[in-house]
């Protein structure tokens, strides 16, 4: 990525959808904080941290991701498959002993994803349950360009009808997120943009004109939509709810407006393109997701969105990573976790096949801590809530979830340490989530699900 | 009801009124709820990037009209003033508007679409730009989108489909696009409030010399079959280089046009469809069933027969059926014969219990094995064969196919044992199997409740058992014949009813 020093004159033009331009709001600027970095300067309103969902297919093996001993700094080391992220020690809180409560003989991975993203069981194909990102980005989503982002590394999946299978977010029953696997369509929706000039003499240049014209359109459909909704009963009207909702949201970003000034990173004002397209081999390589990592950090920075869910890969994924060793030419989910000999602490390829994908996780958080945000970086003020479809691929174990936070959530997270909690509910880590990123919910999930208390001593 | 477009319904009403190419693509998925797309269409809910994806579709559509000149004034068909009482405008925006949203526009629909126009035309200084987002705003409006067949309390108390909304099921159902204006006029003239009015309409619609009747079987089997797959998976580039997006898109063509043949052309019996040598193919796909590809490339396509004595027979002999149930490698017998079960004998499996290793172990090098051996375990493992034995004998006698369906004898060096078992029949190979399942008067039954499902766009209950006992019936009595199938759904009452709550 390319910073270039900002042309304060130069504002910076959006396009909506098919090339309209449409004015990006200028994120977090400078000017706008107290001398801390840390808080609004007019309302002292302390910044939301920012969100991400981080979600890897078929689990990992326990005996060799469990941390040995527990504790903080010094008193507790990386397991063998967290070494890759060595270097971000700091700002990892591992939690483990968790359990996937609601997850279902037969349709393990789908109720498994369900259980770690929803808290929820699945009620046929569809989630009970929005998912934890969307609880986040009701929140905090308010006045972002984008609501939330969802992306994906490698769209190998095993086909199956439930939709948890296909995304990890959901704005609640057969209302998917769907990924966007093609970094330069992610690109392109967040960031297709001409830098012009504001107009010197006064008049509405035709940019302008034209969003006037497109207000008037989504108008139209928001009165359309209003007529069709008197007509329906509560779960479609609810439906045709969203869709308006999505409208409005493109309306506001027509009306965006920015404020000139300095703060953002130039990167914002000319983001570089992605040269990777999507993987059309279903084995994840490093290229898309280093793409997806700088989109996601260009994002976030720019505040087109506060909120991602970044899939690594999708619950069993049938995913290939043959380019990591002449051995890994198999099926991940069908043949390497499922047929490889060996117990939770030794299937050497699957082993191979989580060390690489915590490395694509080092990737996203090295990029997230290089890059300046406030006074801090972007790790410092971001959640990432990393975790699997399943604790241990081969038997779809329900016991030792992986749960990891990565990041310090504003200051809200210490990081450093990892924390045990021997069999207790996995929707509890989503409860701490959802706390952490502000809500008062004191109980999350349904069913097996269902919590009524966050993990305690995670939240400074 | 509420059933948003499918991809393919969307794309195919963009192309009527624009004669523009969506790729569905980029479109929000269709969500298979009811294993087919046109009832989980009645529960899906857009996601914020699917709303921009169709802004941006319908956008490009209307603009590349509107920025040919001829295009242009042969679509707007009268020269718009810019004014706000433009009548040029307004009379188009009736006419676009009825076929948009498959009724005659309110008057203050007309009103709110005028000043849309009046408003792009000042705003952008051209009367034309006025008709444009005008269209715009038709195309991207929710009486677009999505179709409200909500229904009104009829004379006898039951709750029926208004003529509108039925022009709307039949077309969507038997165009697998907008109604046109033909239909749209028969719903006017009340032509479409009899059994007999709505199976003429039927009648003429399979037979629209356009070909559309004809395609919307395809899509039928291309649902069905579940052929969405198809174009979203990847093999090993090193063992099967000629797997790509050209062989993908003719296994998608050849199996349409198996349903569209024995519908149309041959006019045979459904159950043909397991026995059929009747193929399409362009020149990856002719080489991939081992047939003479003279003349042929990616793009051109040729109706072909497979010799009589072909081991590869009926849709299940099908590169488009195989190389879905199958991973990068090789194919699944389970899978296959999964599919077969749940989705063509409509006798689902029930899950594997939980905390089995449920998969299989690799043969170690020096000892290969072939899949049928790998998957005796699943045989004689008490807790896997209750299963197993219903889905593998179905898959096995297709294991003369590997994973993106082309013939072979052996697996792993060794030779193929292709016996296997239909309903308590044993069947030597594929072929046998496609004759016993094309004597199988159940398996036209289940096609009936499929089709059923697909038309009416909602999952079978227990109500509708009567009205499928009906259409099984006279399916029966018309030797099997698909055409029949759809005239005989579409006119019963239950296609003109609104559904009663489950």
């Amino acid at each position: 990525m390319t910073f270039k020093a900002l042309d304060r004159r130069t504002i910076l033009r959006g396009a909506l959808v098919t090339g309209a331009a449409a004015t990006i709001p200028l994120p977090l600027l400078e000017a706008m904080l107290n001398e801390n970095g840390t808080a609004l300067a007019q309302s002292a309103t302390p910044l939301s941290p920012l969100y991400v969902t981080w979600f890897f297919g078929n689990g990992v093996l326990p005996g060799l991701w469990k941390p040995a001993k527990t504790g903080a700094g010094a008193e507790w080391a990386l397991s063998p498959q967290l070494q890759p992220l060595a270097e971000l020690k700091s700002h990892l809180t591992v939690i483990s002993g968790l359990e996937g409560k609601l997850v279902v003989g037969g349709i393990e991975h789908p109720s498994g994803s369900a259980a770690a993203t929803t808290g929820a069981p699945l009620n046929g194909n569809a989630v009970r349950a929005e998912s934890i990102d969307q609880t986040v980005a009701k929140l905090i989503s308010t006045g972002a360009p984008f609501k939330s982002l969802e992306l994906g590394v490698t769209p190998a999946t095993p086909n199956g009808n439930q939709d948890s299978l296909h995304t990890v977010s959901h704005r609640g029953p057969s209302a998917l997120n769907s990924p966007e696997f093609d970094p330069k369509t992610v690109f392109n929706r967040l960031f297709t943009a001409t830098t012009q000039p504001p107009a010197d003499d006064g008049q509405p240049d035709q940019a302008t004109k034209l969003a006037n014209v497109r207000k008037s359109v989504l108008d139209s459909i928001l009165q359309d939509g209003a007529r069709l909704q008197a007509r329906l009963g509560a779960a479609d009207k609810q439906r045709v709810e969203q869709h308006l909702d999505a409208i409005r949201a493109l309306e506001k970003r027509l009306d965006s407006t920015s404020t000139p000034g300095g703060g953002l990173p130039a990167a914002c004002a000319s983001p570089t393109a992605p040269t990777t397209g999507k993987d059309g081999k279903s084995e994840a390589p490093p290229g898309v997701n280093t793409a997806m990592a700088e989109l996601t950090t260009l994002a976030l920075a720019c505040e087109r969105t506060r909120v991602v869910s970044f899939m690594f890969s999708l619950p069993a994924a049938h995913v290939y990573y043959r380019h990591l060793a002449s051995d890994m030419n198999d099926d991940f989910h069908d043949t390497i976790c499922h047929t490889d000999a060996g117990d939770k602490a030794n299937q050497p390829r699957v082993d191979k096949g989580v060390q690489y994908t915590m490395r694509c996780l080092a990737e996203l958080l090295t990029k997230l801590k290089n890059t300046p945000h406030g006074a801090s970086t972007l790790l410092d003020s971001t959640l990432v809530y990393v975790t699997s479809d399943t604790a241990w691929g081969k038997v779809h174990d329900r016991t030792e979830w992986p749960v990891l936070l990565a990041g310090k959530a504003g200051g809200r997270l210490r990081g450093d340490e990892h924390r045990n909690f021997p069999g207790e509910n996995l929707s509890r880590a989503l409860l701490t989530v959802a706390q952490l990123m502000g809500s008062t919910k004191t109980e999350l999930g349904l069913d097996g699900g269902r919590v009524t208390a966050s993990l305690p001593g995670i939240q400074v | 009801m509420l059933r948003r477009l499918t991809r393919a319904q969307f794309h195919n009403a963009v192309k009527d009124v624009f004669g523009v190419e969506v790729d569905v693509s980029t479109l929000d998925p269709d969500s298979w709820n009811g294993n087919f797309a046109s009832i989980g269409a009645a529960t899906v809910v857009t996601s914020q990037t699917g709303v921009e994806q169709y802004h941006a579709a319908i956008e490009q559509a209307v603009g590349t009209v509107f920025a040919d000149a001829t295009k242009r004034a042969q679509f707007v068909g009268c020269t718009p003033t810019g004014m706000s009482q433009d009548s040029c405008v307004r009379g188009f925006i009736e006419a676009k508007g009825r076929l948009a949203w498959r009724r005659p526009l309110e008057a203050a629909e007309v009103e709110q679409l005028a000043g849309v126009a009046a408003n792009a035309a000042t705003q952008l200084g051209s009367a034309d730009e006025g008709a444009r987002w005008a269209t715009v705003a038709l195309f991207t409006s929710p009486h677009f989108l999505y179709r409200a067949e909500l229904g009104a309390p009829a004379a006898d108390g039951s709750l029926r489909f208004s003529a509108y909304e039925m022009a709307s099921r039949l077309a969507f159902l038997i165009r697998d696009s907008l109604p046109d204006k033909q239909l749209l006029d028969a719903a006017a003239s009340g032509a479409l409030a009899t059994a007999d009015g709505i199976r003429s309409a039927a009648s003429s619609l399979l037979d629209d010399p356009a070909g559309t009747g004809r395609q919307a079987i395809g899509t039928f089997g291309e649902e069905y079959m579940r052929l969405d797959r198809v174009l979203s998976q990847a093999k090993d580039a090193s063992m099967f280089p000629e797997y790509g997006p050209s062989l993908q898109v003719a296994m998608v063509r050849d199996m349409r046009a198996a349903w569209e043949g024995v519908a149309f052309d041959e006019q045979a019996s459904a159950l043909t469809l397991f026995t059929t040598t009747k193929a399409v193919v362009n020149a990856d796909l002719a080489k991939l069933y081992g047939l003479d590809a003279t003349g042929l490339d990616a793009t051109t396509f040729r109706a072909v027969s497979l010799p009589a004595d072909s081991p590869r027979v009926g849709i299940l002999g099908k590169a488009g059926f195989l190389s879905q149930f199958a991973n990068q490698k090789e194919g699944s017998p389970t899978l296959r014969g999964k599919f077969i079960r749940d989705a063509l004998m409509c006798k689902p499996i029930p899950p594997p219990p939980g905390d089995v290793t449920a998969m299989l172990q690799d043969s170690p090098a020096d000892q290969p094995m072939t899949k049928r051996q790998r998957l005796e375990q699943h045989r004689t493992s008490p807790t896997c064969a209750g299963c197993h034995a219903l889905m593998d004998p179905l898959g096995l006698p297709l294991e003369n196919f590997d994973a993106i369906g082309r013939f072979r004898t052996m697996d792993h060096g060794l030779s193929i044992d292709t016996s296997g078992e239909v309903d308590g029949q044993a069947v030597a190979d594929a072929r046998a199997m496609g004759s016993a399942m094309s004597a199988s008067t159940e398996m036209a039954n289940c096609l009936v409740r499929r089709y059923y499902t697909y038309a009416v766009g909602h999952e079978e209950r227990d109500v509708d058992g009567s009205v499928i006992n009906a259409l099984a019936s006279s399916f029966q009595m018309s030797g099997f014949k698909l055409r029949q199938l759809v005239l005989d759904t579409v006119a019963h009452q239950a296609f003109s009813s609104v559904a009663p709550q489950p």
